[in-house]
């Protein structure tokens, strides 16, 4: 189809006329999908190694500046994160997520921390995984667990340097929650979110 | 949260559908923003990955998302070229000698309007695009543009009286070269 200032002119039609045998290569979805996951995997490896990082630096002096105080108030502490609850016992108290000494330095938009003596938690969130892909999406060597009624994955050793810092990644829909502790042992921390942890 | 049983619609494959029914729609209208295929198809990828990276927002119009995004990654890339006038694109598809070296009426004749778009100022193309190819409103190109109802309406009127200002040109230029071979 031509295109003349004499002609009618109908810039749509021309240019579908024109450009109809461009077209993107097959299976575009999968390769944005696959670069999405290896840029995910990334990020996560640098959160958790900003995690150990701010561990092994800051629950010493942490654990140094809460041991003595007192609990806020009796009973169980739940530390909320969006709709989520984890339900923490009651040696634990909130803390400032920015500043607990299990803060991931990582600026995340939402987080929320709680300190006991000689433990931390902290609960932030993270862009999700791929639903239904969870076996391809977790780093190598997450070891993948049933927490309660959800699928989560724990970081593998290797993200862990200090053996101190421990992180379970809970997969959603909307963003993953992403509970870390140090201080707490991979199987306390599982437990402790398996009873603690609900949805609103 | 995602239940173990019961899982809720895959995000994956909500994308994948919006992929194939969107992305040669937003390809073309990259290779008419850009110079090359081969940048066309990397603006593309790029702007696809970031709106599946908020996909959670992007779902609720997918299409007006990318294309939004689209033309950010083009304008970045101008602005690229811009700072790095060493910097070119490999011309594999529309630079005017292919044209004029094409061996047929059909080859030749493809490769015309959106060399003609290319030359047409920034504002005037993204805007033709984006009512011509993209159908979006004038609303929508407006918010997507970053620019005033009132300067679509009028940067679209003088981009199609350009654009015939150019074609006429072009093709009596096609005219005298058939008469007058080189």
């Amino acid at each position: 189809m031509s295109i003349h200032a004499d002609d009618e002119f109908n810039l749509r039609l021309a240019l579908d006329s024109e450009l109809d045998d461009v077209k993107p290569h097959a299976g575009l979805a999968d390769l944005v999908i696959a670069r999405y996951r290896k840029g995910r995997r990334r990020r996560f490896a640098g959160v958790v190694g900003l995690f150990v990082v701010f561990v092994g630096i800051g629950v010493p002096a942490g654990i140094a500046s809460t041991s003595g105080g007192a609990p806020d108030g009796a009973g169980p502490v739940p530390l909320r994160l969006g709709s989520y609850t984890l339900t923490l016992p009651d040696r634990f108290h909130l803390t400032d997520a920015k500043t607990a000494p299990c803060a991931t330095g990582a600026g995340a938009a939402q987080a929320t921390a709680a300190v006991a003596s000689g433990v931390c938690v902290l609960m932030f969130f993270m862009p999700p995984a791929s639903p239904g892909q969870a076996d391809r999406d977790v780093p190598r060597g997450a070891r993948e667990v049933t927490v309660g009624h959800y699928r989560a994955w724990l970081a593998p050793p290797g993200y862990t340097l200090s053996g101190d810092g421990t992180a379970l990644v809970i997969e959603g829909d909307n963003q993953d929650l992403v509970i870390g502790a140090s201080g707490l042992s991979r199987s306390a921390l599982v437990s402790l979110v398996s009873t603690g942890l609900s949805a609103a | 949260m995602r239940r173990v049983l019961g899982a809720p619609p895959s995000r994956e494959a909500e994308f994948t559908e919006f992929v194939e029914a969107a992305s040669a729609r937003l390809l073309r209208a990259a290779l008419v923003l850009l110079d090359t295929r081969e940048e066309a198809e990397d603006a593309l990828q790029l702007a696809l990955l970031r709106t599946y990276r908020r996909w959670d927002r992007a779902r609720q119009a997918p299409e007006a998302y990318s294309r939004t995004v689209l033309v950010n990654v083009c304008r970045e890339r101008w602005r690229y070229r811009g700072r790095h006038p060493e910097v070119k694109g490999v011309t594999t598809d529309a630079s005017p000698q292919s044209v004029v070296l094409s061996f047929t009426e059909a080859v030749d004749r493809r490769h015309v309007l959106v060399r003609v778009l290319r030359r047409l100022p920034a504002v005037q193309r993204e805007v033709l695009v984006f009512r011509y190819m993209l159908d979006a409103s004038v609303a929508d190109t407006a918010a997507a543009l970053d620019i005033a109802e009132g300067t679509v309406k009028s940067a679209a009127s003088r981009g199609l009286d350009q654009l015939r200002i150019l074609l006429s040109a072009e093709y009596e230029d096609k005219k005298v070269r058939r008469v007058h071979p080189r």
